[in-house]
C-alpha cells in the first residue's frame, strides 16, 4: 500500500472504495456525511468515485465522524468491530409460497467423493492464474473435537443455525435425512469432520458482490457457468458438489484475489448454507443463508467481508501462502454416496478421484511443468494422521502417464518395439460450422492418438481416454474387438488445445467438444448444446470422430503377423494339452516337507529331514536317498554312513525308515558316507528324496 | 533353489528376468512379438526370413533387501541356451542400480534351431569361494525362432492332411484311416485325414446338434493319442541303472499320466515302477489297463460319452 | 559302391524308424535305398567326400582297433561335412547319412554281438554314429585347432560321458578337461568319469562361465569356412584345419585347470566305481 509520511492517501480510487464501504457499514448515506462534514454532497460523491481526495484535515474529521482510529483511512484498517458485524442472513421464503426442498442442482449429480475431487480440481484448473506455473490443489481432511469444535461453532454462530438445521431436518425429504444424520453424528461422536479444498495460483473469487463475476457465480447463483477461459463449466453445475459433500449444506470460503476488489486482495470471506425450505415459529425461510456482513442497502443480505488473520484461523481457513486462490471449508464433510465412512477411506477416495480424473494434467514434460499439482492429507485435532500424499500420476496411471510424457517430450515413436514405447497417430475431427453460419466451411482438426503397452498387472487394459485443453479425462471407454495377438495397451486421445496445436482449428475443436460434453464431463455426445449450436451434421461428425479413433487404435495394435487358427480343432485342443500337471500340496504319497543340512569338519553332510505322510493304518516303509546336485543329467546318489530316527519313525535294516502307522509327520537325520561323494561336499548342493520300499511280505 | 540344500547361503526371494526389446539385425521387433506374461519372444516373421542375429535387451531384478548377506562382488549373468543345438551363451550384465542389471544377449540364427531358453543368474564370492551361484531366475523366458506369436503352444501338434495325396506316400498305407499319431522324434504329431469325408466338418462344427457326437469323437481321438504317446515315451527308456526322465514331450506325457496310473506313488516312484514293469515284461495286462484309465481321463471320455448317451436318449424319446 | 547319392539329405525320424527293423539291425537285410530315396528330402552337402572319409577310416583301422577310428574321423568328418549348429541339430541329416550314405560304417563301427543298436543309426546326438563325432569335434575344438578333439575322442569315456554334460558347452571348461587328459592328471576311463562327475556336480554351485569367461565365436568366419569347402582339400595324414572363429581364451582355460585338478583330487570317489 503506497502512502506518504504525511499519511495522505495518494490513490483516490482506493480511498473512494474504502470510504464507500465505511459509510455502508455505518448505515450512512453520502448526504449524511456531507452534512456532518459541512461539505457539499457533490464533494463526497467526488471522493467516493475517486475523482478527488479530501485534504488531510477533512480525513481526520471523517475518521472522527465514522468512529475510526486516527490514520485508519491511510492504512485502510477496517472498523475494530468488524467481526462483531458478521451474522447469518437467511433468505425469507418466497412470497408466492414456493418451496425448494433441496438444492435443485445437487440432484443433477450422483455425487461421491471422486466426483467432488473431480469438480473441485476441474474448477481450479479452469481458474489457473499464471499459466506458466501449475495450479496447486490441496485437500485437507480435519476431524475436530472438544475445545476446537466448540471454538469453531462459536465463530460460526452455530447456536443460531441449529434451529434452522433441525427445522430443515424435519422436512423429511432426502436432504432432511442427511441433515438429521449430520446432527446425530455430531451429538453422538462429539466430532466434526472438515474438508478444506484450497487452490493456489488460481483466480480466486474476484468480482463484485452481486453482479457478474466469479464471486457471484459461486456464492450467489445456481446453474451459472461463469465461463472464463477454456473452461467447461467453471463454477457451474460442479460447485454444488461442494455443498453436497457437507451434511449440513454448509461451506465457508476464504479467497485471495488475483485482481483486487474494493482495492483489496486478502482474505475475502463468506459462508453459504444450503438448506431446503423450512419454518421456525411460523416464520418461513426459503433455505439458503449467507454468513457475512449485513448489507443495509440490500435488506440486510450478507456481503463478504475482509477478515483479519485471527478470524480466518478461527474458521480453519488460513492459507499457506500469498498465492491467489480460494479455500473452501466443507463443514460436516461426508461421502454423499456413503461408501467412504472414515477419514482414511475418504483420503483414499479423494486421491483416487484426483488421479483418475487429472493424471494427464499432473504430467510434466522435460521442459513443461504440469498444469496441476494435487495433494490430500488427513488431520485429527491438529495432528497429522494421514501424511500429505502428493498425487503421483505415474503411480496410478503408469501407462497413460508414460504416453502423455512421451508426447510432451516429443519422444513418441512410429512403432511399438518395447514395453515403454509410445506411438502417436492422427485422428481427424471435422468441426461443422455454427448454426446460422452454414455458408462458412467446416474446419478439420488433427487430434493426437497415443498408444502404449501396459503391464500384465493393469486390471483394465485396452482402454481409450479422450481429453481436450484442460487435460481432464472426459471420454473413457474400452476398445472392443481388439485383434487376436495384439499387445495389451492404453490409448490416450488429445483433442483441441491438448493436441499441442493453437489456431482456429484447435479452438474450433475445443468449442465443439466442450459443447458435446454432458454436465458430468464424462463423454462426448450429441448434447442439446451441440445440436442447437452447430449446423446440421454435427452429430454425424462426432460419430465419425469416435469411430475413427477406435479404428485407429485397432489398426495400430493389430499384429504384423496374422495369427492363424489352423491346426487342432478347438474341441481337440483342450484334450491334448501337454502343460505340466499341478501337483497336489498334500499328495497321496510321502514327501519331504523340509530338509536342512550342514557339512561337518570331516566333510560329510549332516541332514535333518521332515517327512509329510498321508495318514494310513499301515506303516510307511521308505528309503531316503541322498543325491548330489549336478549341472545337468542324473543326480548321483551317495550312501548313508548313518541314519537316525528322530520322531515317529524307526530305522529298519541298513538305512530304511519305517514311519509309525497313523502319523502325519516323521523326522530323521542322516550322515553321508563321504567316501562316496562325487566331489568334495562343499562344492555341490544336495537333495533328499524318498523312495517307496516295497513292503516285504 | 528351493528344495536343494546348498553348502553356503543363497538368496531368498524371486529373481526375475525380462526382455524389453528385440532387434532382428538392428530392426526392432514389434512389441506384440514379446510377451511378458507368457515370458516368450516370437522371432518368426514372414517378411524377414533371412535375419542373422537377434539382439535381446534383457533386464534382471532381484529384491534389493535380500542381497544383503555374506556375499561379496555380486554379479549377474544372462544365459541363453538351446539343448538341441548344444549352444549355451553366457553374457555378463551391467549393474544399473542395486538389485537391477541389464544388458544385451545376442542370438545367432546359425547357432539356434527352434527354442532357446533365457535365464538369469546371480554370482558372488561366498566364504572365500569365487563364482558361486547364489540365485537363478524363478522363471525362464523362451525365445522361439519358429513362432509367429509369443504364446506357449502346449498342445500336441495337429495337422490336417490328405492321407491319399501324392505328396504323402508314407501315409498311403493308412489312407482309409480317419487319423493317426506319430509319436517319434522331436515332437509327436496327430495327423487328421482331410480326405476322410465329413471328418473336418464334424470336428469343426459349431452346430449344437453336432456337439455331443463331435465331443465324443474328439475324446476318442485324444484317447488314442495319449495311449500312443505314453507307450512311445516308455519305450525310449535307455535302460540306465536308475530310471531317468526322458525330457521333452516324452517327459511331459509321463508326468501328466503317471499320477493317474499310480496315484499312490510319487512321480519318481511311479516312473521306477512303470519302467520296472516294462523291463521285466511282467504285468503287461495290468499296466495296459492302467494306461487306458489314465488316457481316458486325459481325453475326458466319461463326460463326453455320458453327454452323448443322454442326447441320444432324449432324441429317441422325441422320435417316439 | 556306385550307389552313393549325390547329396547328404534328410530322412525324418519317423521314416528312419520304419526302415530300422530287426533284420536290418542284424545286418541280415540291406537297407532299401530306393525306398529311402523316395521319402528323403534333398540336402546341399555333397555326399561323396563324406562317404570317402568313412571308407578311409575303415581302411586305416582294423576291426580290432575300430574305437580308435573315432579320434581320426571326428575332425575329418567335421571338416568335410561343414554344418552350422542349426543344421547339425537336425536329426534327419544324421539319419540320412547313416541309413543311406554310409550304413557300412555304422555296422563296421558299432556291431556288437549280433546287431547294431537302433540309436547308432537314428538317435540322440551323443549316440548316433556320426552326430557324436561331429559334435565332439565341434565342442572340443579350440577354434581352428582340432588337436583337443583328437585327445578327447581318444578316450571313449569322454564321448560316452562328458559329451552329454551341459558343462562342456562352455568352451574353457571343455578345454580345461582336455588339458587334464593331455597332462596325464587323468588317464583311465574311470578317472575321466570321476572328473566329469566332479565338474558336473560342482557345476551345481560354481558358475564356470563367470569364473572363466569365453569370447563370442565369430559366426561370420564360420560361414566363410563353410563356403570355402569346395576349394579345399582335406588331408587324411595330418589333422585338418578347423574354422577360424576364435580360440578359447588361454587365461580362462588356465583359470579352470587348477580348479578342476583340485576338484578331481579332492573327489573322494576318484578311481572308484561311481554310484548311478
Amino acid at each position: 500500500m503506497q502512502q506518504e509520511e504525511s499519511g495522505t492517501p495518494i490513490n483516490a480510487d482506493d480511498f473512494g472504495i474504502w470510504l464507500s464501504r465505511q459509510l455502508r457499514r455505518r448505515g450512512l448515506s453520502q448526504s449524511d456525511l456531507a452534512v456532518a462534514l459541512d461539505v457539499t454532497r457533490a464533494a463526497v460523491s467526488a471522493w467516493i468515485t475517486g475523482r478527488a481526495t479530501p485534504r488531510f484535515e477533512k480525513i481526520q474529521e471523517i475518521e472522527r465522524v465514522l468512529h475510526l482510529a486516527t490514520g485508519s483511512s491511510a492504512t485502510r484498517d477496517e472498523a475494530p468491530d468488524s467481526a462483531g458485524s458478521i451474522s447469518w442472513h437467511h433468505r425469507p421464503a418466497h412470497a408466492d409460497g414456493g418451496r425448494e426442498l433441496g438444492n435443485a442442482a445437487a440432484f443433477a449429480f450422483d455425487s461421491d467423493l471422486a466426483v467432488l475431487a473431480r469438480e473441485a480440481a476441474q474448477n481450479s484448473l479452469d481458474e489457473r492464474h499464471d499459466l506458466s506455473r501449475p495450479v496447486r490443489v490441496r485437500f485437507i481432511l480435519h476431524e475436530i473435537t472438544g475445545e476446537r469444535l466448540r471454538r469453531l461453532q462459536e465463530a460460526l454462530l452455530w447456536d443460531e443455525l441449529v434451529p434452522h438445521l433441525r427445522a430443515a431436518a424435519d422436512t423429511g425429504q432426502k436432504v432432511g435425512r442427511v441433515i438429521a444424520n449430520g446432527l446425530r453424528d455430531l451429538k453422538e461422536r462429539g466430532s466434526l469432520l472438515l474438508l478444506r479444498i484450497e487452490d493456489y495460483n488460481a483466480s480466486g473469487l474476484t468480482g463484485p458482490e452481486y453482479d457478474d463475476g466469479r464471486f457471484a457465480a459461486v456464492v450467489r447463483r445456481q446453474l451459472d457457468s461463469h465461463k472464463g477461459g477454456a473452461a467447461g463449466g467453471s463454477y457451474g453445475l460442479g460447485k454444488v458438489t461442494l455443498w453436497a459433500a457437507s451434511q449440513f449444506g454448509l461451506v465457508l470460503m476464504n479467497s485471495m484475489l488475483s485482481e483486487p476488489y474494493e482495492g483489496r486482495h486478502d482474505r475475502r470471506l463468506i459462508g453459504r448454507l444450503d438448506l431446503p425450505w423450512h419454518e421456525i415459529n411460523r416464520m418461513q425461510y426459503a433455505g439458503p443463508a449467507w454468513l457475512g456482513e449485513g448489507d443495509p442497502t440490500r435488506d440486510g443480505a450478507a456481503r463478504s467481508w475482509w477478515a483479519d488473520e485471527r478470524s480466518v484461523e478461527e474458521f480453519y481457513l488460513t492459507r499457506g501462502s500469498g498465492d491467489p486462490g480460494t479455500s473452501f471449508l466443507i463443514v460436516g464433510a461426508h461421502d454423499p454416496s456413503g461408501e467412504a465412512t472414515d477419514l482414511e477411506q475418504m483420503h483414499q477416495a479423494l486421491v483416487r478421484g484426483l488421479a483418475s480424473g487429472f493424471w494427464a494434467s499432473m504430467v510434466s514434460g522435460r521442459e513443461m511443468p504440469p498444469m496441476m499439482e494435487a495433494s490430500v492429507e488427513g488431520l485429527r485435532d491438529g495432528q497429522v494422521v494421514v501424511a500429505e500424499e502428493r498425487v503421483d500420476p505415474h503411480r496410478y496411471e503408469p501407462a497413460r502417464t508414460r504416453a502423455m510424457r512421451a508426447f510432451l517430450n516429443g519422444e513418441t515413436t512410429s512403432q511399438i518395439t518395447g514395453p515403454e514405447d509410445v506411438i502417436s497417430l492422427d485422428v481427424p475431427l471435422t468441426v461443422p460450422p455454427l448454426k446460422g453460419a452454414e455458408k462458412s466451411s467446416s474446419l478439420t482438426h488433427r487430434s493426437v492418438l497415443l498408444i502404449t503397452p501396459t503391464g500384465d498387472d493393469d486390471p483394465k487394459p485396452n482402454r481409450l481416454v479422450g481429453m481436450r485443453g484442460t487435460r481432464m479425462a472426459v471420454l473413457e471407454r474400452g476398445v472392443s474387438d481388439v485383434p487376436l495377438g495384439a499387445i495389451r495397451f492404453q490409448a490416450v486421445l488429445l483433442a483441441g488445445r491438448a493436441a499441442g496445436a493453437t489456431g482456429p482449428d484447435a479452438d474450433a475443436a475445443e468449442r465443439f467438444l466442450r459443447a458435446a460434453e454432458p454436465p458430468e464431463h464424462n463423454d462426448w455426445k450429441a448434447t442439446d448444446d451441440l445440436t442447437s449450436t452447430y449446423a446440421r451434421g454435427a452429430r454425424q461428425r462426432l460419430t465419425e470422430f469416435k469411430q475413427a479413433m477406435l479404428k485407429q487404435v485397432r489398426d495400430a495394435v493389430r499384429p504384423v503377423e496374422q495369427v492363424s487358427e489352423e491346426g487342432a480343432p478347438k474341441v481337440l485342443r483342450d484334450l491334448l494339452r501337454l502343460d505340466p500337471p499341478v501337483l497336489a500340496r498334500s499328495p497321496g504319497y510321502p514327501t519331504v516337507k523340509s530338509a536342512t543340512g550342514m557339512i561337518d569338519s570331516d566333510g560329510a553332510w549332516h541332514v535333518r529331514v521332515e517327512v509329510r505322510l498321508p495318514e494310513r493304518a499301515d506303516p510307511w516303509l521308505l528309503k531316503p536317498l541322498l543325491r548330489f546336485a549336478t549341472r545337468s543329467g542324473p543326480l548321483p546318489s551317495v550312501p548313508w554312513a548313518q541314519i537316525n530316527a528322530v520322531s515317529h519313525c524307526e530305522v529298519v535294516g541298513q538305512d530304511d525308515i519305517r514311519c509309525a502307522p497313523g502319523t502325519r509327520t516323521a523326522v530323521f537325520t542322516g550322515v553321508s558316507d563321504k567316501s562316496h561323494h562325487p566331489v568334495s561336499a562343499r562344492m555341490a548342493g544336495i537333495e533328499v528324496d524318498l523312495v517307496r520300499r516295497r513292503e516285504i511280505l | 533353489m528351493t528344495r536343494r540344500i546348498f553348502p553356503y547361503p543363497v538368496v531368498v526371494g524371486d529373481v526375475s528376468l525380462e526382455v524389453a526389446q528385440v532387434r532382428l539385425d538392428d530392426i526392432a521387433l514389434p512389441y506384440e512379438m514379446i510377451s511378458t506374461s507368457e515370458r516368450m519372444v516370437a522371432l518368426h516373421r514372414i517378411d524377414r526370413r533371412d535375419w542373422r542375429s537377434a539382439r535381446l535387451s534383457v533386464q534382471v531384478r532381484a529384491p534389493e533387501r535380500e542381497l544383503e548377506g555374506p556375499w561379496s562382488g555380486i554379479s549377474c549373468m544372462a544365459l541363453l541356451a538351446e539343448r538341441r543345438t548344444n549352444t549355451r551363451t553366457a553374457v555378463r550384465l551391467r549393474r544399473e542400480r542395486p538389485g537391477q542389471w541389464a544388458g544385451e544377449v545376442e542370438l545367432h540364427r546359425d547357432r539356434h534351431l527352434a527354442q532357446a531358453e533365457l535365464t538369469g543368474q546371480l554370482i558372488a564370492d561366498v566364504d572365500g569361494v569365487a563364482g558361486r551361484m547364489i540365485a537363478t531366475t524363478t522363471d525362464s523366458w523362451t525365445i522361439d525362432l519358429r513362432a509367429r506369436t509369443p504364446s506357449r503352444r502346449d498342445e500336441i501338434k495337429t495337422r490336417w492332411i490328405d492321407f491319399a495325396a501324392d505328396a504323402n506316400p508314407h501315409l498311403h498305407a493308412f489312407r482309409s484311416d480317419p487319423w493317426l499319431v506319430e509319436a517319434v522324434g522331436e515332437e509327436p504329431v496327430l495327423y487328421l485325414n482331410s480326405g476322410f469325408d465329413g471328418l473336418k466338418s464334424l470336428l469343426e462344427s459349431g452346430r449344437p446338434a453336432d456337439r455331443a457326437v463331435r465331443d465324443n469323437l474328439a475324446s476318442q481321438i485324444a484317447m488314442g493319442v495319449w495311449t500312443a504317446m505314453f507307450n512311445a515315451a516308455l519305450y525310449l527308456d535307455e535302460m540306465t541303472s536308475s530310471p531317468q526322465w526322458p525330457g521333452g514331450w516324452r517327459e511331459s506325457v509321463l508326468r501328466r499320466m503317471l499320477p493317474d496310473i499310480f496315484p499312490e506313488f510319487s512321480p519318481e516312484d511311479a516312473l521306477t515302477e512303470v519302467l520296472a514293469r516294462r523291463r521285466s515284461g511282467e504285468g503287461g495286462g495290468d499296466l495296459q489297463t492302467r494306461i487306458m484309465h489314465a488316457a481316458s481321463r486325459r481325453a475326458q471320455v466319461a463326460p463326453s460319452l455320458g453327454a452323448l448317451i443322454r442326447t441320444l436318449s432324449r432324441t429317441s424319446q422325441e422320435d417316439e | 559302391m556306385s550307389d552313393i547319392p549325390e547329396h547328404v539329405g534328410h530322412l525324418s525320424d519317423e521314416a528312419a524308424a520304419k526302415f530300422l527293423n530287426s533284420a536290418v539291425l542284424e545286418d541280415r537285410e540291406p537297407l532299401p535305398s530306393a525306398a529311402i530315396d523316395r521319402t528323403s528330402q534333398l540336402g546341399r552337402w555333397p555326399a561323396e567326400r563324406v562317404w570317402e572319409a568313412m571308407e578311409e577310416a575303415m581302411k586305416r583301422f582294423g576291426p580290432e582297433s575300430r574305437t580308435a577310428a573315432d579320434a581320426w574321423l571326428a575332425p575329418v568328418l567335421h571338416a568335410t561335412l561343414r554344418l552350422t549348429r542349426r543344421e547339425a541339430a537336425d536329426s534327419s541329416l544324421w539319419n540320412h547319412l547313416a541309413l543311406r550314405v554310409a550304413p557300412r560304417y555304422v555296422y563296421w563301427r558299432h556291431m556288437g554281438g549280433s546287431s547294431v543298436s537302433r540309436a547308432r543309426f537314428s538317435g540322440p546326438f551323443h549316440t548316433q554314429t556320426f552326430a557324436r563325432l561331429w559334435w565332439a569335434a565341434e565342442l572340443f575344438r579350440d577354434g581352428p585347432d582340432y588337436g583337443p578333439v583328437v585327445l578327447a575322442c581318444g578316450n571313449q569315456d569322454v564321448l560316452n560321458t562328458a559329451l552329454r554334460l551341459e558343462v562342456i558347452l562352455h568352451r574353457p571348461t571343455a578345454q580345461a578337461m582336455v588339458r587334464l587328459l593331455a597332462s596325464g592328471v587323468i588317464r583311465t576311463g574311470r578317472e575321466v568319469n570321476a572328473l566329469a562327475q566332479a565338474v558336473n556336480a560342482a557345476g551345481s554351485t560354481l558358475a564356470y562361465e563367470a569364473l572363466a569367461p569365453d569370447v563370442e565365436q565369430d559366426v561370420d568366419s564360420y560361414q566363410d569356412w563353410i563356403g570355402a569347402f569346395a576349394h579345399e582339400h582335406i588331408p587324411y595324414d595330418s589333422t585338418p584345419e578347423g574354422p577360424d572363429d576364435g580360440r578359447v581364451p588361454r587365461h580362462s582355460v588356465e583359470a579352470l585347470t587348477p580348479l578342476f585338478t583340485t576338484l578331481f583330487s579332492e573327489a573322494p570317489v576318484r578311481g572308484q566305481k561311481i554310484a548311478p
